[in-house]
């Protein structure tokens, strides 16, 4: 026996590895596209509980500065979550589903896209445990100074940033690979149908846009390691042009499954392929030169607030053409089947964003905008969006992704499905009264982010936290079957010996 | 029969008519805004403000200029005493943090961010019903966001 | 023809019309008299400093004295930047419970305890000056500089 035969290990390491991954990392399209919406709903539960918390601390008017870490700590977690996690993973995970079930295309590059996955997540929880209270987009110079990270302290306060980025470099990377994979599998000839035209063009805008929220980090990171001088001004352009496009990542793919699933439920054909295709392009183009609007208030020059007054309103007009091609095809429709609870989605997804979308038109009015910038207004008009295209719109696409996936091991029970029903009603309904209760206190000049304010906003901020947790009821009513599902099928899987679909 | 034409008119030219509405639509609300705010009608917004381009030259008669620092958490002064009608020149200037200056006013709001580095421009015509207007940051800034405001009594 | 496709397209054309109401309503709710118009915003105009200021501009400031500190600063932190010819409206505030002895150049003000004192000095001319405020337990210099050419008034509160 030769001495490398005596020091051999009983396992080799490379084996054990992959039997591990071959375990547990997804090995289909459809498995990885789920592991992205299935942890997007964990995310969004964590981030949710933590808005119904810092809501009853809102119940009182008369808080002082020593609520104001809890407070602050649990929005900025909710602001972290949703915009640097939530969004893209559930981006991410409607562009596989929409690739794989609309045009067969395939990742091949499973280990990696796990591996990147949980990374992803190990970043998020870096950040997070900083505590940051810097309020949720990190303006400077409030994001760079110690005195508002809860645990981080001194220079490790920039752990927050480098867990931001290591989270945003994983996301860029899977939505990258997703996009070339599927580009590289697909076997179909003519062109992409229309779901995965919009859900890959927007994952692919995610590796556009995202560089600039990671450069914006790295300078952060900079700033406070190596005492960098961050401007302002020009740190706050930077992330918005992420800022801006960001939250159109999941709506627009939205746009995809409704283009391509309502027709189905209204059993019709899209009023106008023609016009959804060509749309893209204004949507596209437009979304990535508004994002200085969200700095209308700050001092810019003039020509630079005139360009995004009208290039804001022009996206608008885009997105106008595309609610009347959805609204024309329902209306030109025998029925619609709204039995299915996708169809119900779906079409609360579409009458959300019209709900959530026309108030927002006095938002990049350059003369008006003084009057709700930072208020309640806002907050009301991007949360209806939140509410409706992203969430209920990501549902309707997540029901259709477990189904496919679970729905023969682990079927929907009649409960089940009246389960979600009501739990589609009941957060829409629930949630329409919050977003017009704080637009209506918004207009009249309650500011966002205050934890102690004029005790006239008292009721508006009664009727937000009541109507809030009925929503978080509703989204328990939705998400209890949903997570059954999955629950159902990881027993057969692992402990029953069932070989997986 | 008309309800034929009208779906068949419908399928043939109702997107591009709905998107030519919106596009006149886009230009009679982009030009009018940008209209008072060059023009200097806005009182929410004058031409170039918060850049001093939006003071008005030379200072209407009578102006009382005020010049406050915004800080962690408070404004210095953070009193304004001004007639009824008197014309109001605000230099806003932060020493740490971006803050916020949000005023209401009876003949509208006035709302800018004071970057730190930079001076902001706010320039109103004080109300002509004497009382107290208080403004309020409304750019978050710390745990001491909710309490910085400060008052404008017209008297 | 559905019920729910009617809603959906009520709802669009609907809310673009009030929509279109309501913003009209608040650009001329807003609108306030015109004063003198300016070049087109792509010109020099912006960004310009005042300039062309006329005399009778007056530089309001004021200090707050309370707890050993001014305007919450320690020696030297206060720093106010005046224009060349302005007038300074001083208002200091004292809130300590001695008085306060304000000296700037050749004038000397008392401003009692627990109360305010306008000090009013027009027609500045350029240069550095020291604005020295003692009392029992206290001294403290601020500085005034009054520079040709400055955009406005500021005041620099440091540290």
């Amino acid at each position: 026996m030769s001495i490398k035969d005596s020091i051999r290990l009983p396992w080799s390491p490379a084996i054990k590895l992959q039997q591990l991954t071959g375990k547990y990392f997804s090995q289909t399209t459809l498995g990885t596209s789920i592991l992205f919406t299935a942890a997007g709903l964990v995310w969004l539960a964590v981030m949710g509980l933590a808005a119904l918390f810092f809501r009853l601390i809102l119940l009182n008017p008369y808080n002082t500065e020593a609520i104001a870490p809890i407070y602050y700590s649990l929005l900025t977690l909710h602001g972290y979550v949703a915009m640097y996690i939530l969004v893209p993973f559930l981006t991410i995970g409607i562009g596989m589903y929409a690739m794989y079930k609309e045009e067969g295309m395939e990742l091949t590059h499973f280990d990696l896209v796990n591996v990147l996955f949980w990374l992803a997540n190990l970043g998020m929880v870096i950040a997070l445990a900083g505590g940051p209270m810097t309020s949720w987009y990190i303006t400077p110079p409030l994001g760079l100074l110690q005195t508002t990270f809860n645990f981080y302290s001194g220079p490790a306060i920039a752990l927050t940033y480098i867990g931001l980025f290591i989270t945003e470099a994983c996301i860029t990377a899977v939505a990258g690979i997703t996009v070339f994979d599927g580009i590289r599998t697909r076997r179909n000839k003519g062109k992409l149908s229309i779901f995965p035209t919009y859900a890959l063009t927007f994952t692919a805008m995610i590796v556009f846009t995202t560089p600039f929220l990671m450069a914006t980090l790295m300078w952060y990171t900079l700033g406070i390691l190596a005492h960098v001088y961050v401007n302002p001004t020009v740190a706050f352009l930077l992330f918005w042009m992420w800022g801006h496009p960001v939250v159109y990542f999941v709506p627009f793919a939205v746009f995809g499954a409704l283009y391509a699933y309502i027709p189905k439920f209204a059993g019709r054909k899209l009023f106008s392929e023609k016009w959804a295709r060509w749309n893209l392009f204004l949507l596209f183009v437009f979304t990535m030169l508004v994002w200085a609007h969200h700095m209308l208030v700050w001092p810019l020059p003039v020509w630079i607030r005139g360009f995004v007054n009208a290039s804001t309103l022009l996206l608008a007009a885009g997105s106008g053409v595309t609610v009347l091609n959805l609204g024309l095809t329902i209306f030109l429709a025998k029925r619609y089947d709204f039995s299915d609870i996708r169809g119900l989605a779906y079409f609360l997804a579409l009458l959300g964003f019209i709900i959530a979308g026309i108030p927002a038109l006095i938002l990049p009015e350059n003369a008006l905008n003084p009057i709700v910038h930072n208020t309640y207004y806002v907050v009301g008009h991007f949360h209806l969006m939140i509410w409706t295209i992203i969430i209920l719109g990501s549902m309707g696409i997540i029901i259709d992704q477990f189904l496919n996936a679970f729905g023969r091991i682990a079927p929907l029970s009649n409960l089940s499905l009246k389960s979600i029903r009501a739990g589609l009603l009941l957060w829409f309904g629930s949630f329409l009264v919050v977003g017009f209760a704080m637009m209506a206190a918004g207009y009249q000049g309650l500011i966002r982010r205050e934890i102690a304010y004029p005790v006239e906003f008292l009721p508006y901020m009664q009727t937000m936290t009541i109507f809030a947790w009925l929503g978080g009821i509703g989204f328990v009513l939705m998400a209890v079957p949903a997570f059954s599902m999955v629950t159902r099928w990881l027993v057969m899987k692992y402990y029953s010996g069932e070989v997986e679909q | 029969m008309m309800g034929m034409g009208a779906a068949s008119w419908i399928k043939k030219h109702g997107e591009l008519t709905w998107f030519l509405v919106l596009l006149v639509l886009v230009g009679i609300f982009a030009t009018w805004s940008l209209e008072e705010v060059v023009s200097g009608t806005s009182t929410n917004y004058r031409f170039g403000l918060p850049l001093a381009s939006g003071v008005p030259r030379p200072l209407p008669n009578g102006t009382l200029v005020v010049n406050i620092t915004a800080y962690q958490w408070g404004y210095t002064p953070d009193v304004i005493v001004a007639k009824p009608g008197q014309p109001v020149l605000v230099v806003l200037h932060s020493r740490d943090v971006v803050h916020g200056f949000l005023l209401k006013l009876p003949s509208g709001t006035v709302n800018v961010d004071i970057v730190p580095g930079t001076l902001s421009y706010v320039f109103f015509y004080a109300p002509n019903t004497p009382g107290n207007y208080t403004w309020r940051c409304s750019e978050y800034c710390g745990i001491g966001h909710s309490f910085m405001n400060g008052t404008v009594e017209v008297i | 023809m559905t019920k729910a496709g009617l809603a959906v397209l009520l709802i669009i054309f609907l809310g673009t019309a009030v929509m279109a109401a309501f913003i009209s309503y608040n650009l001329i709710a807003t609108s306030s008299p015109p004063f003198r118009a300016y070049p087109s915003p792509f010109s020099k105009y912006v960004g310009q400093p005042l300039g062309e200021v006329q005399v009778n501009q007056t530089a309001l400031a004021s200090l707050v004295v309370s707890q050993g500190k001014v305007n919450g600063t320690t020696n030297n932190g206060v720093i106010l930047y005046i224009p060349f010819n302005w007038t300074l409206n001083l208002t200091v505030y004292n809130k300590e419970s001695f008085n306060l002895t304000v000296i700037m150049g050749d004038a000397s003000y008392t401003v009692p305890t627990n109360s305010s004192m306008l000090i009013s000095i027009p027609h500045l001319s350029e240069g550095n000056y020291t604005l020295l405020i003692s009392g029992e337990d206290l001294t403290y210099q601020a500085n005034v500089s009054v520079i040709k050419d400055l955009l406005s008034p500021y005041v620099y509160i440091g540290e």
